[in-house]
């Protein structure tokens, strides 16, 4: 049988392993992504939701997004963001919706 | 309400467990350290939730005096009657849910050498980390002739409740060709493009009930937000019902005389049938009281962390802090509290907090269906915030077809959106 102290560094490296594939929530992009939020809303229910897209696609249309010339709000805020800080976005988003 | 991976919450355990000294070890067992929030509004009761649910373990209190919430985003269209105050109300069942400490009391002091909340009661709440989100106080003193007692007569309606309905019965009761003057306070105030919405929309109201009325804004400023949106907007639906006149074009009200409806600037008496009176602002009260605001009245904050500069412990988030060139907005206290929140997590977890980039929108009605918004990015490097140029700016002058009533679509969604993040 385990330590107590064993057990806790086995959690420990467990997590850590997995960190690489999984955004940390309290991360510089999952902080970001939190912005998302505000108005794209938790649940799915408003009109412009990013509610169970995969981070691939949600990364696509971003990009896109900011490339593009429309007039919203989302097409001149996304012009904050650059490549990398885009894919940490998507990828926070993705993993919440999986996590709910 | 977010819920992450089992795997993660073990994960920040495993981290708690790991910290071998420092702050944990003088935890009361089985929490990760006692987070007391004072203000259930946008910035408050967003960070209560946020914080519950990154961090499960964190004992979370939220202090609000009142039992239900009522939200200013929107409620313009309430003065203008095409809206309920009670589609405002918003309640706090949704952190009782989540496990956070409801203490329905005002906060009254905080000494913050020992860490304790003081309630009117007499009640005291001990913390580890304090965050203060109390909004606004109007400063009615700080306008001569006007009081708590003169918005009886001159309502400010710049927090939402009975002065909001009290501002729509008057608008509703004035003769057909009536006068409305709407007041301006010198900036900073809280919803910087809050007084021109709420113009355009009685305009809007008028131009069905009352042909003959007229709008005037008396501002203290020189501009203002969205200003040649406004402006243009204004000349093309309304003509000139709608006027406005700038702090140097003698535009600033030194004085009122709410029971005689007169106000005063340096060279003009005016006698409106209707007198929305906006008062200049401060940091909540109990911002001073905790001596976390400066000479200005708001609150300096570290922008990585929110906290205090002048206090160690305590942060400030929303309308108390000063964080311009953001602007007094909910989306802003919203997006602050989730910032913060990821900050306080970090700090309680005994990690170095890390800069990020915070946005804000603040859409405007034009009239009902009809929408501009204002965007700007900022980042938090050094403590400061920076605006980011590129990602900033208004709904364009010329905007193509439709747009307007999609911004006041997304204007309905991001109000859905944020009242549920906040209050679920």
């Amino acid at each position: 049988m385990l330590k107590p102290n064993a057990m806790v560094l086995l959690v420990g490296l467990m997590a850590s392993a997995q960190a690489d594939t999984q955004p940390d929530p309290l991360g510089a992009t999952a902080a970001m992504a939190a912005g998302c939020a505000g108005c794209h809303g938790e649940s799915g229910l408003t009109v412009s939701s990013l509610y169970g897209i995969d981070a691939q696609t949600l990364e696509a249309q971003m990009r896109q997004l900011r490339e593009g010339d429309g007039h919203t709000a989302m097409h001149r805020l996304i012009k904050a963001y650059d490549d990398d800080a885009i894919r940490g976005i998507a990828q926070a988003l993705a993993s919440r919706q999986i996590a709910q | 309400m977010k819920h992450y991976p089992r795997r993660d919450v073990l994960a920040a355990l495993a981290a708690v467990a790991l910290t071998p000294m420092g702050a944990m070890s003088a935890m009361p067992q089985g929490s990760a350290g006692r987070l007391v929030i004072v203000g259930g509004g946008f910035a408050g009761a967003t960070l209560a939730r946020y914080a519950k649910s990154l961090a499960p373990d964190l004992s979370v209190t939220l202090i609000e005096a009142k039992k239900s919430y009522l939200a200013c985003p929107m409620s313009n269209l309430v003065i203008a009657g095409q809206r309920e105050l009670d589609e405002q109300r918003f309640g706090y069942q949704s952190h009782s849910f989540a496990g956070i400490h409801l203490v329905h009391g005002m906060a009254q002091d905080v000494d913050a050498v020992n860490r304790i909340v003081t309630l009117a009661d007499g009640s005291r709440v001990g913390y580890d980390r304090l965050v203060l989100a109390p909004g606004v106080a109007l400063k009615f003193d700080a306008l001569a002739g006007y009081s708590e007692q003169g918005a009886k007569h001159m309502p400010h309606a710049w927090q939402a409740g009975e002065q909001t309905l009290l501002l729509r019965r008057q608008l509703q009761a004035m003769p057909e060709d009536g006068l409305v003057v709407i007041s301006v306070p010198p900036a900073p105030y809280r919803c910087p493009p809050g007084p021109y919405e709420r113009a355009s929309l009685m305009a809007s109201y008028c131009q069905q009930a009352k042909p003959k009325a007229q709008i005037l804004i008396l501002d203290s400023n020189d501009r203002f937000s969205k200003q040649a949106l406004f402006q243009q907007g204004w000349r093309r639906r309304y003509g000139d019902r709608v006027r406005w006149q700038s702090g140097s074009n003698d535009g600033r009200v030194i004085r009122v005389e709410p029971k005689a409806m007169q106000l005063h600037t340096d060279f003009e008496t005016y006698r409106p049938d209707v007198a929305n009176v906006i008062p200049p602002q401060q940091a909540g009260l109990i911002a001073h009281r905790a001596g976390v605001a400066d000479r200005t009245g708001w609150c300096p904050v570290d922008s990585v962390t929110f906290e205090s500069t002048l206090q160690p412990n305590i942060h400030v988030v929303g309308d108390a802090a000063i964080a311009a060139p953001m602007p007094k907005s909910a989306f802003a206290a919203n997006a602050q509290a989730k910032v913060c929140a990821i900050a306080l997590v970090r700090l309680f977890r005994g990690l170095m907090p890390l800069p990020t980039t915070l946005a804000n929108t603040c859409y405007s009605y034009l009239a009902p269906g009809h929408a501009i918004s204002v965007s700007g990015a900022y980042h938090t490097q050094g403590g400061g915030f920076t605006s980011i140029a590129e990602a900033s700016g208004t709904s364009p002058l010329e905007s193509p077809e439709g747009l307007a009533a999609r911004e006041a679509s997304h204007a309905m969604d991001w109000f859905r959106a944020i009242t549920e993040e906040t209050f679920g």
